[in-house]
């Protein structure tokens, strides 16, 4: 019953998603030659190196210390369960406003610059190191980290608490000490959790607008933002390369997707096979 | 049943979409005469869209226009905000799609946006022959009637007001102001890290390039250059080697640059840089009357001149109500608007109209008008003012800038 | 579990390193001049920020049309995410994988991309510019999350109830009323608040499908940020906040006013 339902509705996405693939590709003119030039050219090279880098480092670091603080708030009982209280928030807000804060409180002029002018650290604000617009992305980083580390850690931290107490005793009994039960007993049962995680925040890192928009550097753009301003520019070429680029996106990120659900299944049989 | 019904729906919504529009309608024709526009725009809503990124601008359109638009003329005004490139992304993919009746009554544009609305037939005209204000108040010959960016007009357009790059400095931080290239590198030089500018694309960067260029190169010399990114490459390169030479004694040594003049402004502010720059002539008044830089700041300009621009209104191909649009249009160039579009108080911007043709208490609300402290007056601006190259130079000019500047 | 003097420290960190930027924007919003160096605003003054609030029917514009399609999005994803969700979390068929991957891809693929596709669709449907557009192009990317939540509360709970249920002769709707809709109001409940959110703060889709016609809130937020009138910018973004929790609030309260007595899966 729901069945047909089902199918009828995921139908439906099928066609949405191949109508938007489609419009890409027939804008590229069914040539290659549009995706030769979108490929060679050294903007689009520096572009793509740049938003996979900051994705992945993103993912990483928002993984390792969410997955860090949900241990520590599981570790931490009624403190944990205040903080996830707490981490709702940065959740809900919408990244413009992360944006908002981060520069007042990176940038050259902002807090950390004010606190240093008053230790004596500095004399004027172009002493401060630059975090925001900056060339590394630092700003837009912090940005990513504030919103998903918190994110991360509530999934995280629900899993750990959903995992029956009995298996801590259980290997309590046996002798295990913090540590081993830690990583023999959560760890590979957090992993579903954790490799869900990751997908997400790489696909949002690597596919955000707003932030890298707002807070970028000139010099390079991230592969959305650089669509989305040859799409809007004026010239002839320019649209069509935008849809080039948006192909190639949905294809790296298609493969991502791919490959992730290939290691899950992967580490779900192993799992099934070595069951404690 | 439920069941049946929802996949029903969802096959029906397919075939909609596969199937498209099947009705060919038309676009309706605007008023031939003004005053047929008064008479039939009584009561009507007419709808602006244009850059919302500035409160003064906001400020002037919905506190002085509007209320002045419905108790003058019957008519309601709304205004939406929008970037100019997403305006024309909308008309382009309505033109497109054969949507006849927009959303779009009268867009704010100019320069390389106008060339490609006009190229792109995305517009309604030509109209401006057919507003009284236009006639009585503008003058047919000057430049900035005929021509927008060195592209024609063709009457698809009408002037709103005139803008030109000036440049802001603190005297009391700063003894001699730059007002030429040369002086910009000594004083870079002597104060490092303290001046930059916003990097091409953004509007007011690529005014600055374009002044350097005027400045090192001279206005005819890139004027008569073919639009050919070698031809413009040969004509600007000492142009590009000076700012190649300034970087390093720019804001983060040139690594990199502000994206936008906003960041500028707000650098200068905070007392990081000492020179900031606008395309808002009164800017210094502004930000003088908001408390945000001292009084001691002052306005000025390159001894050989500056770049100015008029902006424009223009009314969409599709747009619903060609004749509010009139009204609208003939109310924005009144000199009452005008007028009150020049106080600093409120938007800054430079009148288009043509003082020889106003009567002496038109010209007297003009010239009474508070332009603010820290600022150029008027005629000053207008002898210090160079005239824009075509829209595709602009372009070029701004790739060769990414190439051979930011690059390096 | 009680940790060490490390955990807490952690806890600590954690806390001001969350709560506390917050802080500037609440300092922002009140402040009219704070120049660098100086550590605290020189010129503090509510009633400018009050005065913003007040006489401004284009930010009660911005707020009411955000709101309005929040609720109209999570609705519409609830509707569509519930059978899907039984389907996928309950049932094998052949393809569920390959369904399941299907329904994650808006989160895959960036929402600027996705948007400037179906923005040519929705012209032609006559749905550009029209709040039930907007809210339908939202769903389409509240859906992924919510298909994920959903699943997993009906994978953990089954449908053996239902079928007895069903068994001893309760009808369609009442099984659905009595006996499902009880066992899942918190996984509902989640992706009920997760559609909202991610609704209420959505900038290029209002941006791109609205066509200007729609000001929500993050569209009238964002020309001040990128003018950088920094106050202006923190009044607004604190009445995004206060929004976005009082209605998640409200729609928390209303559900568990309705479920107190069946609400048996630990908060």
């Amino acid at each position: 019953m729901f069945l047909t339902l089902t199918f009828a509705y995921a139908l439906a996405y099928g066609v949405v998603q191949s109508m938007q693939a489609g419009s890409g590709a027939y804008r590229g003119g069914f040539t290659l030659q549009h995706y030769r030039s979108v490929l060679g050219d050294g903007e689009f090279l520096i572009s793509l190196g740049a938003t996979i880098s900051v994705a992945v480092i993103a993912t990483l670091i928002s993984n390792v210390l969410g997955a860090l603080l949900a241990f520590a708030m599981l570790r931490a009982g009624a403190h944990g369960k205040l903080l996830q209280r707490v981490l709702q928030l940065p959740v809900i807000l919408p990244h413009l406003i992360v944006v908002i804060m981060v520069i007042h409180i990176f940038s050259q002029t902002g807090v950390l610059a004010r606190l240093a002018w008053w230790v004596g650290f500095i004399d004027n604000p172009n002493q401060f190191p630059l975090l925001v617009y900056d060339r590394l992305a630092i700003g837009i980083m912090l940005v990513y980290l504030y919103k998903q580390v918190p994110f991360v850690a509530l999934l995280a931290y629900d899993t750990l608490r959903g995992i029956s107490g009995k298996y801590a005793e259980v290997a309590a009994n046996l002798g295990a000490s913090p540590w081993q039960t830690s990583t023999q007993v959560y760890l590979p049962l957090l992993k579903p959790t954790i490799i869900g995680t990751s997908l997400i925040t790489f696909a949002f890192a690597f596919g955000a607008f707003e932030v890298p928009f707002l807070l970028g550097t000139p010099v390079w753009r991230t592969l959305p933002v650089e669509s989305y301003l040859l799409y809007t520019n004026i010239e002839p070429l320019a649209r069509t390369h935008a849809m080039v680029i948006n192909v190639l996106i949905s294809a790296i990120s298609l493969t991502i997707a791919g490959l992730y659900f290939g290691v899950e299944s992967f580490l779900n049989r192993r799992q099934k096979g070595g069951e404690v | 049943m439920l069941k049946r019904l929802t996949i029903g729906l969802l096959i029906a919504a397919l075939f909609a979409l596969t199937i498209g529009c099947a009705a060919q309608p038309t676009l309706t024709t605007g008023p031939s005469e003004f005053a047929d526009a008064l008479r039939s725009a009584r009561g009507k809503t007419v709808t602006f869209y244009g850059w919302g990124g500035s409160s003064a601008v906001n400020n002037w359109f919905d506190n002085i226009v509007a209320p002045s638009l419905l108790a003058e003329y019957g008519i309601t005004l709304r205004r939406v905000p929008m970037n100019i490139d997403e305006i024309l992304r909308k008309l382009a993919t309505e033109k497109q799609a054969n949507r006849v009746s927009g959303d779009i009554d009268v867009i704010w544009i100019n320069g390389e946006n106008f060339y490609a609305a006009k190229t792109q037939e995305l517009l309604y005209g030509p109209f401006n022959t057919r507003i009284d204000n236009f006639n009585r108040l503008i003058d047919p010959q000057a430049a900035d009637t005929n021509y927008d960016f060195g592209i024609p007009i063709e009457g698809m357009s009408v002037p709103l007001g005139r803008a030109q790059l000036i440049f802001m400095a603190d005297r009391a931080r700063l003894a001699a102001f730059p007002t030429s290239a040369a002086r910009l590198l000594e004083l870079a030089r002597a104060n490092p890290g303290r001046f930059t500018y916003p990097a091409p694309p953004d509007f007011t960067g690529s005014a600055f390039v374009r002044n350097i260029i005027y400045d090192i190169v001279g206005f005819e010399a890139l004027n008569n250059a073919p639009a050919e990114k070698a031809a413009i490459q040969a004509v600007i390169q000492p142009a590009l080697d000076f700012l190649n030479e300034l970087e390093p004694y720019l804001w983060e040594r040139g690594t990199t640059y502000p994206a936008d003049v906003a960041a500028l402004d707000r650098m200068f502010a905070e007392g990081q840089l000492l020179w900031s720059m606008s395309y808002t002539p009164l800017k210094a008044g502004q930000l003088i009357a908001e408390g945000r830089v001292p009084t001691s700041v002052e306005t000025f300009v390159f001894d050989k001149g500056n770049i100015g621009n008029t902006h424009y209104v223009a009314i969409p191909f599709n747009a619903p109500n060609k004749d509010a649009a009139f009204v609208l249009i003939h109310h924005l160039i009144s000199v009452a608007m005008q007028a009150a579009k020049l106080d600093v108080g409120n938007w800054g911007d430079l009148p288009v109209v043509d003082l020889a043709r106003l009567d002496a208490s038109e010209r007297a609300l003009i010239e009474n008008t508070n332009i603010g402290q820290g600022v150029l007056p008027m005629d000053e601006l207008l002898r210090r003012r160079l005239p824009e190259v075509h829209a595709r130079k602009v372009a070029i000019i701004e790739e060769l800038w990414r190439e051979q500047v930011l690059q390096r | 579990m009680k940790g060490g003097k490390l955990t807490r420290l952690v806890m600590q960190c954690a806390l001001l390193v969350f709560a506390g930027p917050l802080l500037t924007l609440l300092v922002q919003a009140v402040s009219l001049r704070w120049p660098f160096p100086s550590l605290l605003p020189t010129v503090i003054s509510v009633r400018h920020a009050v005065n913003l609030l007040w006489d401004n029917p284009r930010l009660t514009e911005a707020v009411a049309s955000s709101l309005g399609i929040a609720f109209m999005t999570t609705i519409f994803t609830l509707l569509l995410a519930f059978p899907a969700a039984k389907a996928l979390g309950v049932y094998n068929f052949p393809g569920k994988e390959a369904v399941k991957l299907l329904a994650l891809l808006p989160i895959m693929v960036p929402t600027a991309t996705v948007t400037m596709g179906l923005h040519t669709g929705m012209i032609r449907m006559g749905l550009a510019g029209t709040f039930v557009g907007v809210a339908i192009v939202h769903t389409v990317f509240t859906l992924p999350y919510a298909l994920r939540i959903l699943m997993h509360v009906f994978e953990l709970v089954g449908d053996r109830h239902e079928q007895q249920a069903a068994m001893l002769g309760a009808s369609w709707g009442r099984v659905f009323y009595r006996i499902t809709l009880p066992l899942v109001i918190p996984g509902a409940l989640s992706a009920a608040t997760m559609s909202f959110i991610i609704s209420f703060s959505q900038y290029i889709t209002t941006f791109m499908i609205g066509g200007g016609r729609i000001i929500t809130l993050p569209l009238y937020l964002v020309p001040h940020v990128q003018g950088g009138e920094w106050h202006v910018a923190s009044v607004y973004s604190l009445v995004f906040v206060v929004a976005t929790l009082g209605a998640l609030t409200l729609m928390q309260y209303l559900v568990r006013r309705y479920y107190r007595e069946t609400y048996f899966l630990s908060p």
